[in-house]
């Protein structure tokens, strides 16, 4: 059996194929999708050192029509430190969404010269097992309620996403993700004790995690 | 085991992107929703860079990947589907818009026709037709048998032919 079995398509039909544009991405949906990609595969805060060194700004505003939308609703407020691990000062940047004016604040912060930890290129800081990709929608709704409901103030059902994404995927593809997102609730929650525990339990799961300084810097 | 690091990750994104981005469009994806899909599709990339044979072309993994994310997010109840959506032509030079109107009226009859196939045939076809994976290449990123993959692509070139000249002729009924 091969290809030749297969019966052209007619001129026609073929034609109409032809002439029918490929599909386009909004502009600045490419960047901000891949940016996306690194933070939650943790690659980001290598990606951000490298590009700090040549990084003069001290503070821009970026729009966020279109693609980077999609970073504002998966990264409420995204801390980057940039110059670990290439032994350069190391500076913090804070990405703020504005949701009123759709706009994304970036804001370079000056941080004193201190032992830096030392960032590996691995994926993630602990082996996990990968999950089916069947799963990862799944666990992307589940989170993308909790931080909807955390935005709108309602920190109960926030927390109760949160629980029940750690129910279904305990060792989920996105359990960094949902234990960065639980201290934010707790935190936010008022309940600052249990916020605190489960910030140390996360920096021990995930040492070289990229959101840990968003976190640090909220608890501050 | 071999991890995909972040040049490995923009390289391979740059160079497919734009595969991934038709192919899900083409599947059906809403354009609201094509960023979280294409999300889903290159973090599981890089979850799973150590399954990929690097002898091997990466696009059709990458479609198989793009595949299953799609259906998984259509099982979960987020999709927003927005068949017959009527987006206006992105700004440009105003002599060609004319030709840009029509090449869109193209495109919404065949996306149309697309959508009427049902999904494994639709798949199948777009990865045939648009992408120029073969039958067997096919057949493995969807882990069907090789025998599926070529009634689907039969089936679906007779369903397509069918709809696109429906939808082209709406008045003469049934295809020619």
């Amino acid at each position: 059996m091969n290809d030749l079995e297969l019966e052209p398509l007619p001129d026609d039909v073929l034609a109409a194929l032809g002439d029918a544009p490929v599909p386009a991405l909004p502009p600045g949906v490419a960047e901000a999708v891949l940016a996306k990609v690194k933070v939650s595969a943790g690659l980001a805060a290598v990606a951000a050192a490298s590009n700090a060194a040549s990084q003069s700004v001290s503070s821009t505003t970026v729009a966020a029509k279109g693609g980077v939308s999609v970073l504002l609703k998966v990264l409420p407020v995204l801390t980057l430190t940039a110059g670990v691990g290439l032994g350069v000062a190391a500076d913090r940047f804070v990405f703020r969404p504005n949701s009123v004016t759709e706009r994304v604040v970036v804001e370079r912060v000056e941080v004193p010269a201190a032992p830096v930890p030392e960032v590996r290129p691995s994926v993630k800081a602990p082996p996990k097992k990968v999950a089916a990709v069947d799963t990862l929608g799944r666990e992307r709704v589940l989170l993308d309620l909790a931080r909807s409901a955390l935005s709108s103030g309602d920190v109960a059902k926030a927390l109760a996403a949160v629980q029940s994404h750690e129910t279904q995927f305990p060792a989920g593809q996105l359990t960094e993700e949902r234990e960065a997102l639980a201290v934010q609730i707790l935190w936010t929650a008022g309940r600052r004790d249990e916020a605190t525990r489960r910030l140390h339990a996360f920096s021990l799961q995930f040492a070289d995690s990229p959101l840990r300084p968003s976190l640090d810097a909220m608890m501050r | 085991m071999p991890t995909m690091d972040s040049q490995t990750l923009e390289r391979v994104y740059q160079a497919e992107l734009g595969a991934v981005h038709a192919f899900l469009s083409r599947l059906g994806a809403p354009r609201g929703d094509v960023g979280d899909l294409l999300h889903d599709v290159f973090l599981t990339a890089v979850k799973r860079w150590s399954s990929y044979d690097p002898q091997r072309p990466v696009r059709p993994w990458l479609l198989g990947i793009a595949f299953n994310v799609y259906g998984d997010w259509k099982k979960t109840g987020a999709r927003r589907f927005e068949e017959g959506r009527d987006e206006l032509p992105e700004r440009g030079d105003e002599s060609d818009l004319e030709a840009r109107v029509e090449a869109r009226k193209t495109g919404a009859l065949v996306q149309a026709a697309l959508l009427e196939l049902d999904e494994p045939k639709r798949a199948a076809f777009v990865m045939h037709h648009f992408e120029g994976l073969s039958p067997n290449e096919i057949s493995e990123v969807m882990q069907v048998p090789a025998a599926t993959t070529y009634t689907r692509l039969r089936s679906a070139r007779l369903e397509l032919t069918e709809a696109v000249r429906r939808r082209q002729n709406p008045s003469s009924g049934a295809a020619a």
